[in-house]
């Protein structure tokens, strides 16, 4: 089961759609996504989680990497469409004021 | 007071199937009655702590092996024991990060300390270690047992 369903960039936005569980097992490939996106230097980094079940410590250490690298560049990571039960766990790890989070994925992309 | 329910698990150590810990330590906090939302951070827990024993007692080796036992003890406690038979690891280094200070390690002690009601590491097992973890209904507590 592929964590990514679908990646794309739209002009300076690199986005990553998920579904399922990001674990262990699947946050490298979320890893290897997102450093790409990082590497380019995209000044926004958008990782939708409509379709995210779950989510441990691996998947966050994930997304602080991420995030710590964007801001080397002064780039920006957005977590939009959150799941109540996943955003718990950003929450336990007092994580709900590093990231920028939304739930206008809309909005966000200017559509 | 009826003998608690035991579901032994036994499997490798192959980060791909953590999937199915999670649904059989899922649906046993609910049968001993715990809610949704305490089922999860359970479920959390127990994940952190197979991860480490992938991560740290085999290094990353798919290969080896795990034993999970779940004791359902129904509107008591759920009971978690997990050996691993790798690497004797001290406990005295399993330690949280401070969560303030924002690092992409150092989560999963956390998650098991803040949810678990008992946690304790057992070296003395010949290889390995066993590691168990209890978190009571709430009502119910240690002090009934």
């Amino acid at each position: 089961m592929q964590i990514i369903k679908q990646q794309e960039e739209k002009g300076q936005v690199g986005l990553v759609y998920l579904a399922g569980e990001v674990d262990m097992h699947s946050s490298p490939a979320l890893r290897q996504a997102l450093l790409e996106f990082a590497r380019k230097k995209k000044p926004t980094i958008v990782v939708d989680m409509a379709e995210v079940d779950y989510i441990d410590s691996s998947g966050l250490a994930t997304l602080i990497e991420c995030m710590k690298k964007a801001r080397g560049y002064q780039g920006r990571v957005v977590l939009s469409r959150i799941k109540p039960n996943v955003y718990e766990v950003f929450k336990l790890a007092k994580l709900t004021g590093f990231f920028e989070i939304t739930d206008d994925l809309a909005e966000l992309l200017g559509e | 007071m009826n003998e608690p329910d035991r579901v032994q698990l036994n499997l490798p150590s192959n980060p791909k199937l953590m999937t199915l810990v999670r649904c059989i330590v899922a649906q046993s906090a609910k049968l001993a009655g715990f809610d949704e939302k305490t089922a999860q951070e359970i479920v959390l827990a127990v994940d952190e702590a197979c991860t480490n024993v992938i991560r740290h007692c085999y290094r990353g080796d798919t290969s080896q092996a795990i034993q999970l036992t779940v004791e359902v003890a129904d509107q008591d406690y759920l009971g978690i024991s997990l050996r691993d038979f790798g690497a004797k690891q001290d406990p005295s280094q399993f330690k949280s990060r401070d969560l303030d200070a924002v690092e992409p390690g150092g989560l999963g002690m956390h998650f098991i300390y803040s949810t678990m009601d008992e946690v304790e590491y057992d070296s003395s097992v010949t290889v390995g270690t066993l590691m168990r973890m209890r978190k009571f209904i709430q009502g119910s507590t240690d002090a009934d047992h």
